[in-house]
C-alpha cells in the first residue's frame, strides 16, 4: 500500500504551468528521487507536499489521509533546505529540540531524543554550539537531526547537498542514505545532479517542464529510458536518426545512413522514422574495417579512471569513453572500428528531446 | 522555499502598517495641512491675532518685499558655499579614507561619523568658543602676539559657513564613501597599466563613477544648510537672518503665526521640488550604469 | 590597496583635526578654574561640572530628554516592526506609496515640523504636555527606526522561518521564538540611533518648547543665546562623553557607517 500518493497534483502561477497532473506512488520506507533540469516542477512539487504552496489541483495522501488542505505546521514532515535554514540564535541542541518543542515533549524524554539523533549523525559533542561555528557539511547534519528526530511521515530533502563541495557531498550521500535505512523513513529528495539522484534512491521520478517523464528504479532508467530526455539527462549518449527497414524475431533493423543497426524491439513499423541510442561505455574500439561503423579519433582525453574518445564517423562524432585498464590506446588520427552489441541500443520515438 | 502568501487579497500587511499609518496621518500629515491652511490666515494684533480667512497677503508679503527677498538669497548663497566646500573637501576625504588600512579606517570613521552623534548644539558651541572675540583662538592668537585685536568671525557669514561645513561634511564623506565601495579597485589598477597618470585615472575614472555618491551628498548638505536654524542663530546673531531663523523670529517673536507659517511652507516646497527633481536627475543620469 | 601619498596625507589630517577640534576645545575649556571660557592653563579644575549638579534647570531637561528619547523610540520601533514585516514579505499595491510616505518626513525642515506641529498642538490642546513631545519625536524618529529595522528584516533567513512552520509552530510561535530573536540585533541599532536623534534634535523642539516641555539641546540653546560660560561647556563636554561610549558600543557592534548610512537621505 502506497505511503505517500500524489494524485492529479497540477499548479499553475497565472499562465505558467508549473506542474502537470503529477501521480506518484511512495511506499512506506522508500527513496525516491524528483529529478530534473531547473524550472521542471521538481521544487514546486516538494513545495506542495510540505505545504508551502497549494496545489491548483489534485490532492496529496500520507497513510491514506488527504493532507491538501492540511496548514504546513500540522503535517508533520521533516524538511532539509538548501541552505540548511539552522536557528542562528540558538544552539544546535536547541535547533533539533525545537520540533519535539512544538510537540509538548517533555524535557527529560527531550533532551535523550536530541542527544540520540546527533550522536546518529555525528555531532554528539557538538550540542552546546552555535550553527556559525560548524561547518557547511556540520551544519547539513544538525538540518537533518532537526528534521528526523520528529520521526516524520516523510522527508523531504530540497537539493540538501548542491552547496557542499564535491567530496564531502559524496560522504554526505552515503551517510544519508546509511541514515535513511537505519531510520526507515519514507524520503523525497530533489536534485539536479542525475548522480546523486541514482546513487541514492530506490526510485527515481524524472521531471520536464513540469510532468513525469519516467518513474523507475535508477538502473532501470538510466538502462531503459523513454525518451530522448531521459536518455540524455540521466547520462550521455550517442543519438543516431533512421528508418526502420525490418521487423522479424524481436529484431528491428535501422538504417542509419547505409549502416544496418539492430536492437531488441518490436516497438516500431516498418517505415518510422526513429531515434536510435547507443551509451558511449557499450561501445568496444576494435580493427577500423571490423566493426559495424569505422572512423577516425579526433580527440582522447584522458580522466585517470577512464578514456573518452570522440570518433569522427560517416554517421557523425561517436563518444565513447573506456575504463582505464592499464594500457595505452589508440591514438589520435588513428582509424578504428566502433562495435557493440545489438542488446545495448536502445529505439527511442523521433521528438524533441 | 519561503511562505508563499496570496498576494491582493490578504489584509495582513495593511494590518500591520495600519498603526505607523495613524500616526503618521494623524500627527504628521494633519498638522502640515494645518500650517499650509495657516499661512492663507492674517495677522493683526488689534484684532485679536490671527484671523481665519483666505488670504495671499503673507505669500506677497513673503515673495514681495526685498527684507525677505535678501534672507532668500543670504540663505541659498550659505547653501551653495556649504555644499561646495563639502564637495571640496569631504570627497577627497573619503577617497583616502577608503584607501587607509581596516585598522586606521575604521579610527577615522568614527573620529569624522561620531559628531554626528552630538547635539548640532554642542558642535556649535565648540566653534562660539573658537571663534568669539575672546574666544581660544583669537586668545591664543593675541597671546602670541601675531595680532593686537581680535580677528571678527562671530556673527560673520564665515563663522556660520565654516561651522556648518563642519556640522555636514559627514554626510558628504558617508554619501561618497558608500559610493566608493562599489567601485572595482581593479578598475583603477586597469587604468593605470593602460598608461594614464594616477591624476588621469582620478579624473576619468574614478570621479564618473562616484558621483551618484557625491551628487546625493550635495544634495542632502544643500538642503540641510538651507532649513539650518541652530547654528546660523547662534554663531550668526540677529543680524544675519536666514529663512529658518525669520520663521522663528514670525512664530515666537512677534507671535505673526500665519506669516511665519507662509515662510514655512515656501521653504518645504523648495526642499521637497529640490530633492525631487535632483533625485530624478541623479537616477536618469546614472541609471543605465548604476542599477 | 594603493597607499596614500604624504600630500594626502596631511590632507587627512588637517580634515581630522577639523573634525575634531571643536569637540576637543569643549572638553578642555570644560576643566577651566576660571569664571570664564578661557583654556585650564592653571591647573584642571572640577568646578563647573560640579556647577551642572547646582542647576535644577539643566537637571530636569536632562531628565526629560532621557525620558522622551527612551519612550519615544521605544514606539518608534514598535510601530516599525510591524510595518517593516509588511513591507518585507508582502508585495501589496500601494507598497512603494507607503513606504514613501514614512520616510517623507526626511524631506521636511525640522523647522517646518516645529512650525506645524506648534499649530496643530496648540490646537488640540497637547502643546506643553509630555505626550504631544512624544509623538512629535516619535514622528522625527520613525524614518530612521524603520529603516534600520526594515534592513534587519530583509537580511532575516527566510527559510528559518519556514523549517520552524514545518516542524509545528504556529505564526505567534515563529515569530517569537525565530523571527524576533533574528531581528533584536536591528532592532537594537534602531532604537539606540532612533533615542540619539530625539536626544540630540533642537530645531523642532524650539517650537514646541514650554516650560515643562523644555529637552536638553533647548535648555542649551537657550542659555547659549545669553551667554558662553564654562557651565554649558562642561555640560556639553559630559555629553560629549556619554556619546562616546554609546559611539564605540555602537561601532562595536555594528559599524558605525552602517547604522548612520540610514541617517543621510
Amino acid at each position: 500500500m502506497s505511503y505517500l500518493r500524489l494524485e492529479g497534483l497540477s499548479k499553475r502561477f497565472g499562465d505558467f504551468v508549473a506542474v502537470e497532473d503529477m501521480n506518484l506512488e511512495v511506499e512506506k520506507g522508500e527513496f525516491v528521487s524528483f529529478l530534473g533540469p531547473s524550472g521542471c516542477g521538481k521544487t514546486t512539487t516538494l513545495q506542495m507536499i510540505a505545504g508551502f504552496v497549494n496545489p491548483t489541483e489534485g490532492r496529496i495522501f500520507i497513510n491514506d489521509q488527504d493532507i491538501t488542505q492540511v496548514k504546513p505546521d500540522k503535517r508533520n514532515l521533516g524538511i532539509v533546505f538548501q541552505s540548511y535554514a539552522l536557528f542562528p540564535h540558538m544552539t544546535i541542541a536547541d535547533n533539533v529540540a525545537f520540533g519535539l518543542e512544538m510537540r509538548k515533549v517533555e524535557k527529560p524524554e527531550r533532551d535523550e531524543r536530541v542527544k540520540e539523533m546527533l550522536s546518529l549523525v555525528g555531532l554528539g559533542d557538538f550540542a552546546h554550539r552555535f550553527p556559525r561555528e560548524l561547518s557547511g557539511g556540520q551544519q547539513q547534519r544538525v538540518a537533518l537531526a532537526r528534521a528526523l528526530v520528529i520521526r516524520p511521515e516523510v522527508l523531504l530533502l530540497d537539493e540538501p547537498l548542491s552547496a557542499l563541495d564535491a567530496k564531502i557531498r559524496e560522504d554526505m550521500q552515503i551517510e544519508l542514505r546509511a541514515i535513511q535505512r537505519t531510520l526507515g523513513t519514507t524520503t523525497i529528495l530533489v536534485t539536479h545532479d542525475q548522480s546523486e539522484a541514482m546513487a541514492m534512491s530506490d526510485r527515481i521520478a524524472v521531471m520536464n517542464k513540469g510532468r513525469l517523464a519516467q518513474v523507475d528504479r535508477p538502473y532501470t532508467a538510466y538502462e531503459y529510458p523513454e525518451d530522448g530526455f531521459v536518455t540524455g539527462f540521466l547520462g550521455k549518449s550517442n543519438m543516431l536518426s533512421g528508418l526502420v527497414k525490418d521487423v522479424s524475431n524481436g529484431v528491428t533493423s535501422v538504417d542509419v545512413n547505409g549502416v544496418n543497426v539492430t536492437t531488441h524491439s518490436e516497438r516500431y513499423d516498418i517505415g518510422a522514422t526513429v531515434h536510435v541510442s547507443i551509451r558511449p561505455e557499450k561501445i568496444r574500439l576494435v580493427e577500423a574495417e571490423s566493426g559495424i561503423v569505422g572512423g577516425t579519433v579526433g580527440a582522447r582525453i584522458f580522466l585517470g579512471n577512464q578514456w573518452i574518445f570522440q570518433v569522427d564517423t560517416p554517421l557523425g562524432e561517436f563518444i565513447v569513453t573506456l575504463q582505464n585498464t592499464g594500457h595505452e590506446n589508440v591514438d589520435e588520427g588513428h582509424r578504428v572500428g566502433l562495435d557493440w552489441s545489438s542488446q545495448e541500443v536502445r529505439i527511442l520515438p523521433q521528438e524533441q528531446s | 522555499m519561503a511562505q508563499q502568501q496570496n498576494i491582493l487579497t490578504s489584509t495582513r500587511p495593511y494590518l500591520m502598517s495600519a498603526p505607523a499609518l495613524a500616526i503618521y496621518v494623524g500627527l504628521f500629515l494633519i498638522p502640515l495641512i494645518m500650517t499650509f491652511m495657516l499661512s492663507f490666515y492674517t495677522f493683526d494684533l488689534n484684532k485679536g491675532g490671527i484671523l481665519p480667512g483666505f488670504s495671499l497677503k503673507n505669500y506677497a508679503e513673503v515673495l514681495g518685499d526685498p527684507y525677505f527677498h535678501g534672507i532668500f538669497l543670504r540663505t541659498l548663497w550659505m547653501s551653495l558655499l556649504v555644499t561646495f566646500f563639502c564637495i571640496l573637501l569631504g570627497t577627497p576625504e573619503a577617497y583616502i579614507l577608503n584607501r587607509m588600512s581596516n585598522r586606521w579606517k575604521s579610527i577615522c570613521m568614527l573620529a569624522i561619523l561620531g559628531p554626528l552623534l552630538v547635539s548640532v548644539v554642542v558642535r556649535t558651541l565648540g566653534w562660539a568658543i573658537l571663534i568669539g572675540s575672546d574666544g581660544i583662538i583669537n586668545q591664543a592668537l593675541i597671546g602670541i602676539g601675531i595680532i593686537d585685536t581680535p580677528i571678527k568671525l562671530m556673527f560673520t557669514m564665515t563663522g556660520v559657513v565654516v561651522a556648518l561645513v563642519h556640522v555636514l561634511i559627514p554626510f558628504m564623506v558617508l554619501s561618497v564613501w558608500a559610493s566608493l565601495q562599489k567601485l572595482n579597485p581593479m578598475v583603477e589598477s586597469a587604468g593605470q597599466s593602460l598608461g594614464a597618470a594616477p591624476f588621469t585615472v582620478l579624473r576619468r575614472v574614478v570621479i564618473p563613477q562616484i558621483m551618484p555618491g557625491i551628487l546625493s551628498g550635495s544634495l542632502i548638505v544643500f538642503a540641510l544648510t538651507a532649513s539650518a536654524f541652530a547654528t546660523p542663530s547662534i554663531l550668526g546673531g540677529r543680524r544675519l537672518k536666514v529663512v529658518a531663523t525669520t520663521a522663528y523670529d514670525e512664530y515666537l517673536g512677534t507671535l505673526n503665526w500665519p506669516l511665519g507659517a507662509a515662510i514655512a511652507v515656501l521653504l518645504l516646497i523648495a526642499n521637497v521640488l529640490i530633492i525631487t527633481s535632483y533625485n530624478k536627475f541623479i537616477e536618469r543620469k546614472y541609471a543605465q550604469a548604476f542599477k | 590597496m594603493n597607499k596614500n601619498s604624504p600630500l594626502a596625507l596631511v590632507f587627512h589630517t588637517a580634515f581630522l583635526t577639523f573634525m575634531l577640534a571643536p569637540l576637543v576645545i569643549i572638553c578642555l575649556v570644560a576643566f577651566t578654574s576660571k569664571g570664564y571660557i578661557s583654556l585650564p592653563t592653571e591647573g584642571l579644575s572640577l568646578r563647573w561640572f560640579r556647577a551642572i549638579l547646582d542647576n535644577p534647570h539643566f537637571i530636569d531637561a536632562f531628565y526629560l530628554s532621557v525620558m522622551l528619547g527612551f519612550v519615544a523610540a521605544t514606539i518608534a520601533i514598535a510601530l516599525a516592526i510591524p510595518a517593516s514585516l509588511a513591507f518585507a514579505r508582502y508585495d501589496f499595491k500601494g507598497r512603494d506609496a507607503f513606504m514613501a510616505f514614512f520616510l517623507s518626513p526626511l524631506m521636511v525642515p525640522h523647522i517646518v515640523l516645529g512650525v506645524a506641529f506648534l499649530s496643530f498642538l496648540t490646537k488640540v490642546g497637547w502643546y506643553g504636555t509630555f505626550i504631544g513631545l512624544v509623538f512629535t519625536h516619535v514622528i522625527i524618529i520613525m524614518p530612521f527606526a524603520l529603516r534600520l529595522v526594515l534592513s534587519a528584516v530583509t537580511g532575516l533567513d527566510r527559510l528559518a522561518e519556514s523549517a520552524a512552520v514545518s516542524l509545528g509552530a504556529s505564526s505567534w510561535v515563529v515569530f517569537k521564538r525565530v523571527t524576533f530573536p533574528m531581528i533584536i540585533p536591528g532592532v537594537a541599532g534602531g532604537w539606540v540611533l532612533s533615542f540619539i536623534t530625539s536626544f540630540d534634535e533642537v530645531t523642532m523642539s524650539v517650537f514646541v518648547a514650554s516650560p515643562s516641555t523644555t529637552t536638553l539641546p533647548v535648555r542649551m540653546y537657550e542659555h547659549i543665546t545669553e551667554t558662553i560660560d564654562p557651565l554649558i561647556a562642561s555640560l556639553s563636554a559630559s555629553l560629549i562623553f556619554i556619546t562616546m561610549i554609546v559611539m564605540l558600543i555602537l561601532d562595536h557592534f555594528y559599524g558605525l557607517d552602517k547604522i548612520l548610512v540610514g541617517k543621510g537621505k
